[in-house]
């Protein structure tokens, strides 16, 4: 493992990428290797092997940045991804942390929070502000009391199921016949699940069922 | 030539720094993170500048910038905004200020507007639209700043005490405030 976390920063706004950078090389342990000003560009630059933390802007041109938390970390499973945000908003945070976030730091505090976020998530560790710990807790709590299982899973149980049998490679038909239901249902229910995932095709469907253990990889 | 920098984000304020810092002509004098320290630093430090972020914890930067215009050695102010658009503009020209810049402006465009201005012809459309929302009596004055009359000038000629223009500039921007919501990002 590299003493040197080695990082890609990710903002459409030239001025806050050099301060950011400012912030983040100011300490011996990161690194920035790569610049990105739109989304899509992060995803291209934040496949490469040499970025071990991809810091993305929430809000940026092209793809936003949980857009590219999601093709990034369903693509490389061994890369880390923090939010920057200017939303001190519980949606937008959970949204961070279903697109495969392991931190959400707001830009207003970047100076204090960024460094420790970097080390937190690179030590395996998420990394929330306060308030954000507070929103999690009430929204489990609520969940909780309403009796709904604490998990922020989006898919129901029928959907769970499909996403197995489509990893497994079954086809529709054989789906279709399997749960007693119209083929034209499984597809239905196929493009749903691709839509609530944010997914393109199959392929990325089995890397989700094999990362959720409905299948062996 | 001094600066002042008005923004609450600290990366942003970095950046600026940082940027500015490069270069032999431009220092930074001060940087701020509210409306209330901003406006302290640009009194005690009498910048040629001023950059103001529109979005401030405390006030909006176009209510700074007004306040700066009662200042000795009222500094040029430049207002900075994620969403800059033709409206914005006209509202900074009844603030007072210079002009706006998107904060996605480049960083050699930036530095340009900060040493030679950043004034720019106002949108006519976007004049004709604001200008409906006001009170008929203020749109000498909104024509006169549009097209960047001194201040004493529009006084003189409308024969109106420098307060009472004030004062109509700061309910012109109270008008158009209540309906300039700030656009919700795109997640």
């Amino acid at each position: 493992m590299n003493l040197t976390t080695r990082i890609l920063l990710a903002d459409d706004h030239a001025v806050v990428r050099r301060g950011l950078r400012l912030v983040l090389e100011g300490e011996p342990d990161l690194r920035v290797v790569a610049e990105a000003g739109d989304g899509a560009e992060a995803v291209e630059r934040g496949l490469q092997q040499d970025v071990d933390l991809a810091v993305l802007d929430i809000s940026m041109p092209r793809m936003t940045g949980l857009q590219a938390a999601r093709e990034l970390t369903s693509r490389r499973e061994d890369l880390r991804v923090l939010i920057l945000s200017m939303h001190d908003n519980e949606q937008y945070l959970f949204e961070a942390l279903r697109a495969g976030a392991s931190g959400y730091v707001l830009k207003s505090v970047a100076d204090r929070d960024l460094v420790e976020a970097c080390r937190a998530t690179m030590r395996g560790e998420p990394f929330l502000y306060p308030g954000a710990v507070r929103s999690l807790m009430r929204d489990f709590v609520e969940r909780a009391r309403r009796g709904e299982a604490p998990s922020d899973d989006p898919l129901t149980p029928r959907e769970v199921e499909i996403v197995k049998l489509i990893a497994e490679a079954r086809t529709t038909r054989e789906i279709a016949a399997d749960l007693v239901l119209s083929e034209k249902t499984v597809e239905r229910h196929r493009t749903n699940i691709l839509a609530k995932l944010g997914m393109r095709d199959r392929v990325e469907l089995v890397r989700y069922a094999i990362r959720r253990g409905l299948v062996e990889p | 030539m001094d600066i002042v920098l008005v923004d609450d984000h600290p990366a942003v304020r970095a950046g600026l720094r940082g940027l500015i810092s490069d270069e032999d002509d431009l220092r930074v004098a001060a940087t701020a993170a509210t409306a209330r320290e901003g406006f302290e630093a640009i009194a005690d430090t009498r910048p040629d500048v001023a950059l103001v972020d529109l979005h401030l914890p405390d006030d909006d930067g176009l209510s700074l910038c007004l306040r700066t215009r009662g200042l000795p050695d009222a500094p040029r102010v430049i207002i900075y905004s994620a969403f800059a658009d033709a409206a914005l503009a006209v509202r900074a020209a009844i603030a007072g200020a210079e002009g706006v810049l998107p904060k996605a402006t480049a960083p050699r465009a930036l530095l340009d507007a900060l040493r030679t201005g950043a004034a720019a012809p106002l949108d006519t459309r976007a004049l004709r639209a604001l200008g409906e929302r006001l009170d008929e009596g203020d749109l000498p004055i909104l024509g006169m700043l549009s097209h960047g009359v001194p201040d004493a000038e529009i006084a003189s000629t409308l024969g109106l005490e420098p307060e009472w223009l004030d004062a109509r500039r700061w309910a012109m921007l109270a008008r158009l405030a209540t309906s300039a919501r700030r656009p919700v990002a795109a997640a």
